[in-house]
């Protein structure tokens, strides 16, 4: 038998009339209204938020971070510790967080239904799952549509890749390559943005001059969104080349390099503040190597505690600057592990029942979100999936997640039609 | 009228239609023009008839350097040499356009080009290639309805028929995915949203018409490496009213077949197919051929002549969107009766032009590349710009990563000193293109409303890639034969030949001879950087 696939079917709410659908397709303008812009999202762009998305490739285990279960035949061999929030306990392995735990919403009931690495990450990096047709843009390209400036001198997707686990997810689909990520998988210094030696700086000026002029001369007479786009992206190099510096982690203060550790993982997470603080609204730190089908604990013994130091010394950091009310900070893996401890002392795919964290800009900060069962098998309390999730996210941001784009003349919502977010995690 | 009928539920937009409204819609049509007409000249009269009714400007003639260079790349995935250009511009002969087309046409880069756009349109981001079949099959001039046969077929005994599976191969794993995408490619209808409830505004277009196309690719299977196809099989689904259902083998077009095999097979029936396949997989060798293939029944059906509108209107649509830029249809997966042709005639004209002359593809390709319309230019002098849909000005089309690897290429080897042979052309052409693989690797597949990203802008600016491979040195090399030349507005002319493929205005040419005489104390660097700013332009990079 087939399944019906319910995640694209139709919502009342975001109902469209016939004769709109009908005068969109029929006037050839379709997708036009793709990059139309209205006062609220134009207000929305000048709040310059941003979003630091901490993402666990490979799925890292809720019960060794944020939903522990100590004492169950489940729960391995880490206890529990208080967080700063009465009655709010996290793993051992997360001391850090857990002393600062009031800017931060753990959320402990996802069930998204997809063990699968890749099509549960791009599952978890777009919130649904892409048609036979249509391929949705992941979180990055829609913040850098939603968040991003046009004129904007800094990237607006900013995704470090180092690692090869789990890489190539990621993809802004329908929106096209000018929303598309700045990839790093090779070095923390984006390809092709610095100047080659082999052209003095005026002389790189001038013939963007010179090309500037034939660009010129040729738009007379013609206009058309590719055109303004491939004018735009020209436009945007000289600035996005000053930018340079924002990926040098040299030019932080050495204290402050020190408060984030000398791993590879701190240094991107501290350029990815270097960048949010610049303005640019989505960063990806991949960081990869979790998933510990076999040696589960001594893995999370390893990689937790750089999480907890590095997302606590980050978040401080945010605080700091006044940036936290503004900055969004999300762990996420593509799935959790299982409560089940299999016989090489590793915990496999589970997607039923694991965690994620919010924490920052319109979070409500110190909270738990939703509830697993005493072994941590089943989601007994707020279940939700990637949509909610997504819609969520959306959401603290300031952002409607029921906003359509035009794909031709078909509306597509930026989450599944009829998607919620959860109230109670937002401030 | 009922409220609710005036509201539709979001998703069902890309959606389908019946043949029995196009077939409606036909008959109420004052007759069409006749079927000897060259195309060229029926596309010309519709549309000139379209811009009187609307009373539209249409922009001028495109200049013949233009032209040429827009038929280059639209016949052969390559700007002109400058040469080829000049040839054409000083050109007396009333019938040049045509004998440029018969040449290019002609020519093996033609296949090439012709194969990576029809591989473009079929597998369209799904892995696979289909460049081998289609190579071989162009190159025979096969026909459109037998390349579709072929490729749905996909029987690879044949050895005429080579690389024919790979388009179902990839696909197989995800029936509702092929059914889809051959909606799509084959048919210009996209049926995904079929699959979970009836259209909303066509009361006659439902779910049965999905499974119903699924049914046909339910049977198939692989084993090991090769494709197998069952004798028995049926799709249920539940509709989301009511109980489970079994799908008719039907049609987009509501048109059903019942094939044997429509019950269950015995217990002994399936352990023997059990071994069977086994077998195969155990000698790795193609498995049998079924008695009746529903495939095979898929091809009869959409060829019919009563059920064949679909799939010659399907065709013709995406080859004009090629070419015009904006399909007669558009989106081009939702050709239904909500969504008509902004030209209903012509389409109808040339969709049984093309059919009654066995989808010959050469043959639609020259006549509508033919037309005054496709030749005029792309830029509109006037107050109001017509919209896409009036075709009264030529749209801007992004050139595809292949057309800019080797345009790029082209540009850079300079072809401007001394007049080639054709065939010694053709050979260096042939070079240039066979190198063009990792510069076009650097550039993103245009779609609708594609939007131009940074990531290009910075390889043109700052990458070591594109200065050895698009500004090479050397003897021949573009940056080094105008360091040769007498005057800086020699060097402009030149430059401006090799890149964009017309003489440089008397503006351009001061501006570039000022730019090499201030930059002038390393010649070839300022050559260079004259044309990277050429190279870098909107004129290079679209086909205008």
């Amino acid at each position: 038998m087939n399944k019906i696939r319910k995640n694209y079917c139709g919502s009342t709410e975001h109902a469209v009339s016939r004769r709109q659908f009908i005068g969109s397709a029929a006037s050839g303008i379709a997708g036009a209204s793709l990059f139309a812009e209205n006062a609220l999202s134009a207000e929305l762009k000048k709040q310059g938020k941003s979003v630091i998305l901490l993402w666990l490739a490979g799925g890292a285990s809720q019960l060794e971070t944020f939903d522990p279960k100590p004492g169950a035949i489940t729960g391995g061999p880490f206890q529990s510790i208080q967080t700063s929030t009465p009655g709010v306990r996290i793993s051992e392995l997360m001391p850090k967080m857990a002393a600062r735990f009031k800017d931060t919403c753990v959320i402990r009931s996802l069930n998204t239904k997809n063990g699968d690495h890749g099509s549960a990450s791009q599952l978890m990096m777009r919130g649904r799952k892409d048609e036979a047709s249509l391929k949705y843009p992941d979180m990055g390209a829609v913040l850098a549509r939603e968040l991003g400036k046009p004129e904007s001198q800094v990237p607006d997707y900013v995704s470090f890749y180092l690692q090869s686990e789990g890489r190539n997810f990621s993809g802004s689909g329908f929106l096209g390559a000018r929303f598309g990520p700045m990839e790093l998988s090779k070095s923390v210094m984006p390809e092709n943005i610095n100047k080659p030696d082999h052209i003095s700086e005026s002389d790189f000026l001038d013939r963007m001059a010179l090309r500037d002029l034939w660009s010129k001369n040729f738009e007379t007479g013609r206009s058309s969104g590719t055109l303004a786009s491939h004018q735009q992206a020209f436009m945007r190099v000289h600035g996005l080349m000053e930018s340079q510096k924002l990926f040098d982690v040299s030019k932080e203060p050495q204290k402050m390099r020190d408060m984030y550790g000398p791993t590879q993982f701190a240094e991107q997470v501290l350029i990815a503040r270097r960048l949010a603080e610049s303005g640019v609204p989505f960063v990806r730190v991949g960081r990869a190597w979790w998933d510990s089908h076999g040696q589960n604990f001594e893995t999370h013994q390893e990689l937790v505690p750089e999480l907890d130091h590095v997302m606590a010394t980050l978040l401080t950091d945010l605080e700091d600057r006044g940036m936290l009310k503004n900055t969004l900070v999300v762990t996420l893996s593509e799935f959790g592990r299982t409560p089940g401890i299999n016989s090489s002392l590793g915990r496999d795919h589970f997607a039923s029942a694991w965690s994620c964290s919010l924490s920052g800009c319109g979070v409500k900060g110190g909270s738990i979100y939703g509830k697993t069962d005493e072994k941590g098998e089943k989601v007994i309390e707020g279940e939700i999936g990637a949509a909610r999730l997504f819609a969520t996210i959306y959401k603290a941001l300031g952002i409607n997640p029921q906003k359509n784009y035009y794909v031709g003349s078909r509306p597509v919502p930026l989450t599944d039609p009829g998607t919620e977010p959860v109230q109670e995690v937002l401030a | 009228m009922n409220q609710k009928l005036l509201v539709i539920f979001l998703q069902p937009l890309a959606m389908l239609a019946l043949a029995i409204t196009f077939t409606e819609q036909v008959e109420a049509q004052e007759k069409l023009l006749p079927s000897n007409m060259p195309i060229e000249k029926v596309i010309d009269h519709y549309i000139e008839a379209s811009w009187k009714e609307k009373k539209i400007k249409p922009a001028d003639a495109a200049t013949d350097t233009a032209w040429i260079r827009r038929i280059s790349l639209d016949l052969n995935g390559r700007i002109p040499t400058p040469s080829e250009a000049k040839t054409f511009a000083e050109d007396k002969d009333p019938t040049k356009k045509q004998k440029a087309i018969d040449r290019l046409i002609a020519s093996p880069l033609h296949l090439r080009h012709q194969a990576r756009e029809i591989e473009t349109l079929l597998m369209n981001g799904t892995k696979g290639n289909l460049s081998e079949y289609l190579t071989k099959a162009l190159n025979e001039n096969r026909t459109w309805d037998r390349i579709f046969k072929d490729f749905i077929l996909a029987d690879e005994t044949d050895v005429a028929n080579k690389g024919s599976s790979e388009f179902l191969k990839n696909r197989v794993k995800d029936l509702d995915k092929l059914t889809n995408d051959v909606s799509i490619a084959f048919f210009g209808v996209n049926v995904s949203c079929a699959q979970c409830h009836d259209h909303p505004l066509v009361h006659d277009w439902k779910q049965d018409h999905f499974y119903g196309m699924k049914s046909f690719f339910s049977r198939t299977y692989e084993v090991g490496n090769f494709l197998a196809e069952k004798e028995y099989g049926v799709v249920k689904f539940l509709p989301n009213k009511g109980k489970e259902k079994q799908a008719d083998y039907m049609f987009l077009t509501g048109k059903t077949v019942k094939p044997v095999g429509m019950t269950e097979p015995t217990k002994d029936e399936l352990k023997k197919e059990k071994e069977m396949v086994e077998e195969w997989k155990k000698n790795k060798t193609q498995p049998t051929k079924p008695k009746t293939s529903t495939r095979a029944m898929l091809v009869e059906i959409a060829l019919g002549k009563s059920e064949r509108d679909f799939f010659a209107k399907a065709f013709v649509n995406q080859l004009w969107h090629r070419f015009y830029g904006f399909g007669l249809v558009m989106p081009l997966d939702q050709m239904h009766s909500e969504n008509p042709p902004s030209h209903p005639e012509l389409m109808n004209w040339l969709a049984q032009d093309f059919a009654s002359n066995n989808f010959n593809i050469p043959r639609l390709v020259k006549g509508l590349v033919s037309s005054k319309v496709y030749g005029l230019s792309s830029r509109y002098e006037g107050a109001s710009t017509p919209l896409a849909k009036d075709f009264a000005v030529a749209r801007l089309k992004p050139l595809t990563p292949m057309q800019m690897g080797v345009s790029l290429r082209l540009a850079g080897n300079n072809f401007g000193g001394g007049a080639t042979s054709n065939a010694d052309l053709e050979k260096k052409l042939d070079n240039i293109d066979n190198g063009a693989k990792g510069l076009a690797d650097q550039f993103v597949q245009p779609s609708e409303d594609f939007q131009i990203g940074v990531t290009e802008a910075l390889f043109f600016s700052n990458s070591t890639k594109f200065q050895s491979e698009c500004l090479p040195e050397g003897k021949d090399k573009l940056v080094t034969t105008m360091t040769t030349m007498e005057t800086p507005e020699e060097q402009a002319d030149l430059a401006v030949w090799s890149v964009l493929g017309r003489p440089a205005t008397s503006d351009e040419k001061a501006v570039i001879a000022g730019y090499i005489k201030k930059h002038g104390a390393n010649a070839q660097d300022a050559s260079k950087q004259v044309v990277w700013s050429l190279m870098a332009s909107p004129e290079f990079r679209f086909n205008h």
